[in-house]
């Protein structure tokens, strides 16, 4: 432990370094003109779905805003923050309706009947009252602005008619029906802690949540308590296109820190951006009631599912606080919470802090055994063949287990279902899935496996395959998007058909290709970003998703003469893989001999638009 | 800035871009850069900043810009640290040298020791340093900046300064390890690669 001599002497060093070195700093010459040029050629924000919405508006009782809110658990906590979940049994005027934050803090902590209209509205009122308010700080208040894109042919209009016989089939196998209403802060709140099962924080009573910036505080309203003591926990959610998203859960009472995120291996294949484990979660932090238990749980952020959990017993430290350490196994790739909360021996008190991960842990291959031949089949056993129905490479006998699945979308030939497969002995080729039964879930293990089923599921036009290929509706974010109508595959398909065929090789290229792993598909280029430019477009389109997978089909548009890049992005529902959102991201006309000498760094204001 | 409306509370001037450059680009571009050892870097953090406070949708109460400015170059400085480092686990491809800084004196290699130390603290922690050693916020004003309770910009602050002890040590004016300027460079070389050439 540090001397308080020791941190005077490191204090006056670091007041001296750090104004040394600020005063070093002068901002380039050029920087008002850019800067000025920057702010010309940004287009103002604004709601674009709002304005298309608003005449829907209708006002929600406590009971059907239920549902609503805990639906929109699943999106706030998705990274969809700015589309609502809606169950397909919603009505079109309860899916098209922009939600006030109606709800009370009765229903946060389930003690009381939900709030009537009035007292809804007089939160309401209080909430936009203290956001008018003048303020000594850098609160941001919502704007309320019209939409001055209106005209822009949005997928909100049909998801505010859509109705169950709209659905597409692809969409009732996916479940999942993504509609623009807008999320407030507080709604994001309560349905994040509605999500977990907190009915309390730090207490039984008086609690409630107070809407700041992109941050919600939730605070005690004890009189006693100075104001440092009355806030207990910050839940910070950030702004996500129209919406938000639950990012980070804080509380001084209970800390929460990933320890393993960064084992990834730099040579896999996945996919990686964000906090990532490679393999177990493990986590510490410290808490301030040493003789309780902590658990730590792993929620899904598509769905709130627990997909695994521990308790540790805390190890007393030298001061008030005790340390707490534990792992959790994990299989599969999933963005997940990892969500610790404790509760205090003394008064029931109940602490929360949440981060949020992606794992990306690989799982054995499923094994398979040879089945369904006869004794006597002539051939000895299952046919290996080097492509679906081409010749022959070898024999597995009937009853061989061992066999496994490579990572290859399987094929349909000749009314038959082919699988590329391998056995231990190194035998590798095809083989008719009838013949083969699972010893395991197949489930694929990477995010990598994960996208290029996706891909071939899009590519094929078969998003109901036996892979568990889901499509939600794809979604557009602000102005970096190709805002045309696409609601599902047929419509990607036919986005991507105009596209001009894009061959690899050559110069940079072919170390890109290194790069990136180069995949290619009919129309374009397909790649898995390991890490994208922070040029602005793709840097938000991410963000917009939270950080989640993404494959990026690039491509050149006959039309314009330019690049685009359809960013799909990806994650799990447990098993199964869901196409979650696709941007189409379209780069300015530029003069090719300007482009090849441009330097990366200089597209960033053009890149938007 | 057309289309935007006064708060009911209180009326709203919108800035302008000239006062607001002359009043805080500046500063910005040095609080960046302690996090950001590249000033072009630094300038594209507050850049944004100034963007989407002149155009996002928020509107800001007056007289609070530098308050706004502040958490976004924090918050901004911190994404791209977090990028970069996502990125260097991933960098496969060569660096291309990267034209040396300038030698500003004797004390050059004593800040770059404390800066990069900086840099390898958490994000609070980091945060609570910068803003209290280098702007000399407040306790109250750090919390507002951060949007975290004053007990935590204790914390943090203690915390901060032990952990920077122990990564500093005790040896005082030592060289400053080379490795964290080199990635920075890796950084900005995959930066170009990853780009859409």
């Amino acid at each position: 432990m540090a001397s308080p001599d020791d941190f005077r002497n490191l204090e006056q060093q670091l007041t001296r370094a750090l104004r040394a070195h600020g005063d070093s700093v002068e901002p380039s010459p050029d920087a008002y003109s850019r800067l000025a040029r920057m702010v010309d050629e940004t287009p103002a924000r604004s709601r674009w779905i709002g304005g298309l919405l608003a005449p829907r508006a209708t006002a929600l009782s406590g009971d059907s805003l239920r549902p609503l809110v805990f639906v929109t658990a699943m999106l706030a906590v998705s990274g969809l923050g700015g589309y609502s979940l809606l169950s397909l049994a919603s009505s079109p005027a309860e899916t098209a309706t922009a939600a006030p934050a109606t709800a009370d803090v009765s229903d946060l902590v389930g003690r009381d009947e939900p709030s009537t209209e009035a007292e809804a509205a007089a939160i309401e009122a209080d909430r936009v009252e203290d956001a008018e308010s003048t303020s000594s700080d850098a609160r941001m208040a919502d704007s309320t602005e019209g939409s001055p894109r209106s005209s822009v042919p949005s997928v909100s209009a049909r998801a505010g008619t859509a109705s169950a016989a709209a659905i597409s089939p692809v969409e009732q196998y996916a479940g999942l029906t993504y509609s623009p209403v807008r999320v407030t802060g507080l709604e994001a709140a309560r349905a994040f802690l509605d999500l977990l099962a907190v009915d309390a924080i730090d207490g039984t009573e008086d609690v409630e949540l107070e809407e700041r910036n992109d941050r919600v505080i939730v605070r005690s309203t004890d009189a006693s308590s100075d104001t440092d003591a009355s806030i207990l926990t910050t839940l910070t959610i950030e702004a996500k296109g129209d919406g938000f998203m639950v990012v980070d859960a804080r509380s001084d009472r209970l800390e929460l820190s990933i320890d393993s995120t960064t084992t990834i291996d730099p040579t896999a294949d996945d996919i990686v951006d964000g906090a990532v484990v490679a393999g177990p979660v493990e986590v510490s932090g410290t808490t301030e009631y040493p003789t309780a238990d902590v658990t730590v749980a792993l929620r899904s952020v598509i769905d709130g599912s627990l997909l695994g959990a521990s308790s540790a017993s805390p190890e007393p430290g030298g001061d008030d606080r005790a340390d707490y350490r534990l792992t959790i196994p994990v299989t599969g790739a999933e963005r997940v919470w990892v969500v610790a909360t404790t509760t205090s021996p003394d008064d029931g008190a109940r602490s929360l802090a949440a981060r949020s991960v992606l794992y990306s842990a690989r799982r054995d291959p499923a094994s398979y055994t040879v089945v369904g031949l006869p004794p006597d089949d002539p051939d000895g056993g299952l046919v290996v063949r080097s492509a679906p129905n081409g010749q022959a490479v070898g024999i597995i006998e009937l009853g061989s287990t061992g066999v496994r699945r490579r990572p290859v979308p399987p094929r349909t030939v000749d009314g038959l279902t082919w699988w590329a497969v391998g056995d231990s002995t190194g035998l590798e080729g095809w083989a008719a899935a009838r013949y083969l039964a699972v010893d395991e879930s197949p489930a694929e293990t990477t995010m990598v496996e994960l996208a290029r089923a996706v891909i071939a599921a899009v590519t094929e036009g078969d998003l109901t395959a036996a892979e568990g290929i889901g499509l939600s509706r794809p979604v557009f974010v602000g102005s970096i998007v190709d805002p045309r109508p696409i609601s599902g595959p047929a419509d990607v398909q036919a986005l991507l058909a105009t596209r001009r065929r894009v061959v690899n090789g050559g110069g940079d290229r072919s170390t890109l290709a290194d790069f990136y792993g180069f995949d290619r598909w009919s129309d374009a280029e397909v790649f898995v970003p390991k890490g994208y430019r922070e040029d602005g477009a793709a840097e938000r389109a991410h963000a917009f998703f939270g950080d989640l997978p993404s494959v990026v089909i690039r491509s050149l548009n006959p039309a314009t003469g330019g690049w685009e890049r359809v960013h799909l992005f990806v994650s799990r529902n447990g098993d199964r893989p869901t196409l979650v959102g696709m941007v189409v991201e379209a780069e300015p006309l530029r003069d090719s001999a300007e482009a090849s000498a441009e330097p990366a760094t200089a597209s960033r204001a053009g890149t938007d638009e | 800035m057309e289309g935007r409306q006064g708060g009911a509370a209180a009326p709203r001037a919108e800035p302008s871009l000239s006062a607001l450059y002359d009043s805080h680009y500046k500063n910005m571009v040095r609080l960046a850069s302690m996090y950001l050892d590249q000033r072009e870097a630094a300038e594209e953090v507050v850049q944004d900043a100034f963007v989407k406070l002149l155009k996002g949708k928020y509107r800001i109460a007056q007289g609070a810009e530098a308050a706004y400015l502040r958490r976004m170059v924090v918050n901004g400085a911190h994404s791209a640290l977090r990028k970069r480092r996502v990125r260097r686990r991933h960098a496969v491809d060569e660096v291309k040298p990267v034209a040396a800084a300038e030698d500003e004196g004797v004390d050059r290699s004593e800040r770059e020791r404390i800066l990069h130390g900086i840099r390898q603290l958490p994000k609070n922690q980091a945060a609570v340093i910068v803003l209290r050693y280098y702007l000399d916020l407040s306790e109250a004003e750090i919390a507002e900046t951060l949007g975290i309770a004053r007990g935590s910009v204790k914390s943090h602050a203690h915390r901060g300064l032990a952990r920077l002890q122990k990564i500093l040590g005790p040896q005082a004016g030592r060289q400053p390890k080379r490795d964290a300027a080199d990635s920075e460079q890796q950084d900005e070389q995959q930066e170009v690669s990853d780009g859409l050439t």
